[in-house]
């Protein structure tokens, strides 16, 4: 009986091993040449200084925002953190575990970054992370159907109406449509979107209903979109050379087949909206400081390090990520590098992502309405109408509290 | 001799219990004295703080921050420059903060920055309580007395005493044959519970009841103080964030004492204990081989179940899981607010609607959806059973195999095939419909054609069980008895009533009841297929849940919903058991 006990004793003691107290600890959520050139930075940052070396633990990404969400409040997470800036909101409002880090910045800091990236670690008026790269979609088309980018959604519209053949299943324009993400970049482009500048849910605005009106357009009359897209689906008639043009981000390109020459340009002016350009919401990763690092400022002058330009600067060449501090865009391998420079063309266009946690409560109203408005023909005025109502419910439920 | 004896004991064991809860008490009396006189020295901290900014100029914020019950200091900040401008106790002169002091900056900048916390709006935030916006244009100028309950670090300490005291005792009691398991030891329990629990309500409850209604007072009297302050000076109070009911911890401490305490003495005095490791020493194999399985069973089905119960006596949410338990508890205001939502109807603007968030609205989907999946799924499964029960039958095993391939499908698959052949423009459905040259139907549109795709799909997965399950109980039929009954000259449907329905009846029972059971709890086909549209017209209960948890983030809601759907499950399974037995002893 004695061994049993004692070998599960010591399953149980294993499981609870503590860290190690002589380092920092980052987690990430990097595969592949992301995490080799994080790795690299840790590696030189460790080099240049002296006391508790940094070392970055992979989390598997699926996993990850999980993990992060019941470890932070509990005081086991790590020092430091990357992760997109959408949740901060979510984290600051829910466990409180992230250091603000505006004592540290200095004016200087403050401004080494690109417009939009501190706005995106800034919230309710304290900046909580160091942007590190930023992520958005933007209009990539094949440059042997299309030689030149669309400037219009009239260019954009006629350019697509000569290559749409449903019958040869050849489409002008393939994206996930019905996916409300992409879908808000239509929003934001006629001057609506989830929120009014309060920060209230303001769903059912015309601006939002216009930009329905242009998308069951393109759907219904001009009919240049893929039916029913998935990201698969996109991939797939954007290799076989049925498309010329896709929306979607970098993430895409690593999969476009070889013999394909892509073109990145930004989002198009919105003809309906005035010549108002499509703004898609950017997405820009940062590192965190947590609130129980062992040594908050340490930590932050880690991250100093990775967000500096020797730190962006091998994240962007080896990691091939679109950096976030100005001087590394001042280098002509990153400025010259034209995905790279049609993604922050793009960029200086978007919005970034509202990072206030009742984004969370807008997915699944805003699903249900897509699928109502583009499959099930419902009047997009009644459909934006119903999630308005849906979405406001699921927010008071939030905050309403039985005390 | 004994009966003495155990009574002896169970005065000890009463005595000790009232003692510590005594003790308990006494030191949080004293925890909450101490505090009131830091209110005190806060007070006057606060005042000359004021009054030294009132002459030091404008632009600079003060925050008094209070760490401990019995020290307390207090420091002046500038906002945009970082400059410790006075501090208290102490005279030091302007100097840049140092990291030490980076929270009074923080502080700082979070109160100078419009807006509460923004889904949390009525609870008082866990650091700061921001309720005093500043005017535009004005000097941020914010004093702060923060003060805390010390975190019943003491408490802690007792009740862990008292479980490993009591544990040693009662251990030592329970090896001794005499006094366990007896009639006496259970008065002498029954005395200890009673002395505990009489000891906690005197020492405890009363007198602290009284100290925290000082307290309050106290309280209240140092906010009206800071705010004459603020108005004297021209500085912008940030509101003091003082616990007005400091003894709420220590209520539930003294509670949770006075249980443990009772339920201790109960499990050894009754001899539950000794019977437990009697049962343990002798079928020892026994437990070595089920400890595994005991233990995965523990930690991954009571656990998770126990704490989902509790979790639903909760208001948990995304944004205050991380706040203590007993800041989250709510009682059964949950439980109230699910079942009392009886208006089924709505007065909108169209006129009378059914609102179909409302739990017996979706408890009614929820039942018409099992009834009708059930009925149909027995008798398309038995009809399709007697058809190829028919004798000579030929390609009988490729018409079984064909008919099962439904059931081998994974349900998912499935669900997401109906879904596409459902689709309004491209589903195959509308595509046959418009052939006859009629208009094409938006399946998801009304409540009726939504629950006909859920009904379609989940037949379609169900009724191969319920058929090979009959042809099973079918080929076990005697043919001497169809052969009897058809020279007494009994008709087919009597043949069918009589005896084919009694002898397929043992076997189709089970497979109904757990039918019934699967379909409630049908939830990948609801979600797939019709997604509760529409409006959340079609939802069923376990996908209600699932929404209410996991797309709306109101965990403590969404647990009460998954405890009622097991109680309506569990009284249907004891139902069942009855019925069943009831239909065995025929």
């Amino acid at each position: 009986m004695k061994p049993l006990l004692l070998s599960l004793l010591a399953l149980i003691m294993v499981g609870c091993s503590a860290p190690s107290p002589d380092e920092f600890v980052i987690w990430h959520g990097y595969r592949g040449a992301e995490r080799a050139a994080l790795e690299e930075v840790l590696a030189l940052y460790n080099e240049q200084t002296d006391g508790p070396p940094v070392r970055a633990l992979a989390v598997p990404f699926d996993a990850y925002a999980d993990k992060l969400s019941a470890a932070l409040p509990r005081g086991r997470g790590p020092d430091l953190f990357v992760f997109g800036h959408d949740r901060l909101g979510g984290w600051v409002e829910g466990s409180d575990a992230i250091d603000p880090i505006g004592f540290y910045l200095s004016e200087a800091d403050k401004e080494r970054f690109l417009p939009n990236m501190l706005e995106a670690m800034t919230y309710r008026g304290q900046v909580y992370g160091l942007p590190l790269n930023f992520k958005s979609i933007a209009l990539i088309r094949n440059t042997a159907l299309a030689p030149e980018a669309p400037l219009d959604t009239h260019d954009l519209v006629s350019m697509a109406e000569d290559l749409t053949d449903p019958d040869r299943n050849q489409f002008g324009l393939a994206y996930e449509f019905a996916n409300p993400d992409m879908h808000a970049a239509l929003m934001n482009g006629f001057g609506g979107g989830v929120f009014d500048d309060a920060g209230t849910v303001a769903l059912n605005r015309p601006e939002n209903v216009a930009a329905f009106d242009l998308l069951l357009q393109w759907q219904n009359e001009a009919s240049i979109l893929l039916p029913e897209p998935t990201g698969a689906l996109v991939l797939s008639v954007f290799n076989t050379g049925k498309t010329p043009f896709v929306i979607s981000g970098p993430w895409f390109l690593s999969e476009v087949a070889p013999e394909i020459e892509v073109g990145i340009s930004p989002l198009p002016d919105i003809v309906e909206a005035g010549g108002a350009p499509i703004q898609p919401w950017i997405f820009i990763e940062g590192i965190f400081v947590t609130r129980t690092s062992r040594d908050p400022q340490r930590a932050f002058e880690i991250a100093q390090f990775i967000t500096s330009e020797t730190g962006q600067t091998v994240m962007a060449e080896m990691g091939r990520q679109l950096p976030a501090a100005t001087a590394v865009w001042e280098q002509s391998s990153i400025s010259e590098d034209p995905v790279a420079a049609g993604f922050r063309a793009q960029m200086e266009q978007g919005a970034p992502m509202p990072n206030i946690p009742e984004l969370a409560l807008f997915w699944s109203p805003a699903d249900v309405a897509m699928d109502q408005v583009l499959r099930s023909g419902r009047a997009p005025t009644d459909a934006l109408a119903e999630a308005q109502t849906k979405m406001t419910a699921a927010i008071d439920a939030l905050r309403e509290q039985d005390r | 001799m004994t009966t003495r004896f155990d009574n002896a004991l169970g005065v000890i064991f009463g005595l000790a219990a009232a003692l510590i809860v005594l003790t308990l008490s006494s030191a949080r009396m004293h925890a909450t004295v101490e505090q009131n006189s830091a209110l005190e020295l806060a007070y006057a901290e606060a005042t000359s703080a004021a009054s030294a900014y009132a002459r030091g100029g404008p632009s600079v914020v003060t925050a008094a921050h209070e760490t401990a019950a019995s020290t307390s200091r207090l420091r002046i900040a500038t906002l945009p420059d970082r400059q410790l401008v006075g501090a208290w106790p102490g005279t030091e002169g302007s100097r840049p903060l140092t990291v030490a002091e980076k929270g009074l900056f923080d502080r700082a900048e979070r109160m100078a920055a419009q807006g509460r916390s923004r889904l949390d709006a009525t609870a008082p935030d866990r650091s700061v309580r921001v309720s005093a916006m500043l005017p535009a244009g004005s000097p941020p100028g914010i004093a702060e007395v923060e003060l805390q309950t010390p975190a019943g670090g003491n408490a802690r300490l007792w009740t862990f005493l008292l479980i490993t005291s009591a544990l040693a005792a009662s251990f030592i009691a329970s090896r001794m044959p005499a006094i366990a398991g007896t009639q006496a030891s259970r008065q002498s329990a029954l005395f200890s519970i009673g002395a505990t629990a009489v000891g906690g309500i005197l020492a405890g409850f009363a007198s602290l009841s009284r100290l925290g209604h000082w307290q309050t007072e106290k309280a209240a009297d140092v906010e009206t103080g800071l705010e004459g302050l603020a108005s004297a000076y021209n500085v912008t109070l940030e509101r003091t964030n003082i616990i007005s009911e400091p003894l709420a911890g220590a209520r539930f401490d003294v509670w949770l004492a006075v249980f443990l305490a009772a339920a201790i003495a109960a499990f050894f005095a009754f001899g539950i204990g000794r019977r437990i490791w009697e049962t343990l020493k002798t079928h020892r194999t026994a437990y070595a081989y089920a400890a595994p399985a005991v233990i995965g069973a523990l930690v991954l089905v009571f656990f998770p179940f126990l704490y989902g119960v509790a979790i639903s006596f909760t208001d948990t949410t995304l944004v205050n899981q991380t706040d203590p338990f007993v800041e989250r508890w709510t009682g059964i205001s949950n439980y109230l607010s699910i079942l009392g939502d009886t208006d089924l109807f709505r007065r909108g603007e169209a006129g009378l609607s059914i609102n179909y968030q409302s739990f017996w609205w979706t408890l009614f989907v929820t039942i018409l959806w099992t009834v009708t999946n059930v009925t149909l799924g027995v008798s398309i499964g038995l009809g399709l059973a007697l058809l190829l029960n028919t004798p000579g039958l030929a390609g009988r095993g490729i018409y079984r195999v064909l008919l099962i391939l439904p059931w081998a499908v994974p349900n998912y698959i499935t669900a997401l095939v109906w879904k596409g052949m459902f689709h309004p423009q491209f589903g195959v459905i509308n595509q046959g419909v418009q052939l006859f040259g009629f208009q094409p139907v938006s399946w998801f549109d009304s409540f009726g054609s939504a629950f006909l795709t859920g009904l379609a799909a989940n037949v379609w997965l169900s009724f191969p069980f319920m058929m090979v399950v009959s042809l099973g109980a079918l080929q076990s039929v005697s043919k001497d008895m169809y052969e009897a009954a058809r020279l007494e000259g009994a008709s087919a449907w009597r043949r069918f009533v009589d005896i084919t329905l009694p002898s397929v009846q043992p076997a189709l029972v089970p497979a109904v009841i757990l039918s019934v059971v699967w379909t409630f709890n049908m939830f990948n086909v609801i979600y797939l297929v019709s997604n509760g549209e529409p409006a959340g017209a079609n939802e069923i209960l376990i996908t209600e849940a699932y929404k209410i948890g996991f797309e709306q983030y109101r965990y403590g809601y969404s647990a009460a919903y998954s405890v009622v759907i097991f109680a309506i499950l569990l009284a249907y399974g004891v139902f069942q058991v009855r019925a069943t037995r009831a239909t065995e002893q025929v």
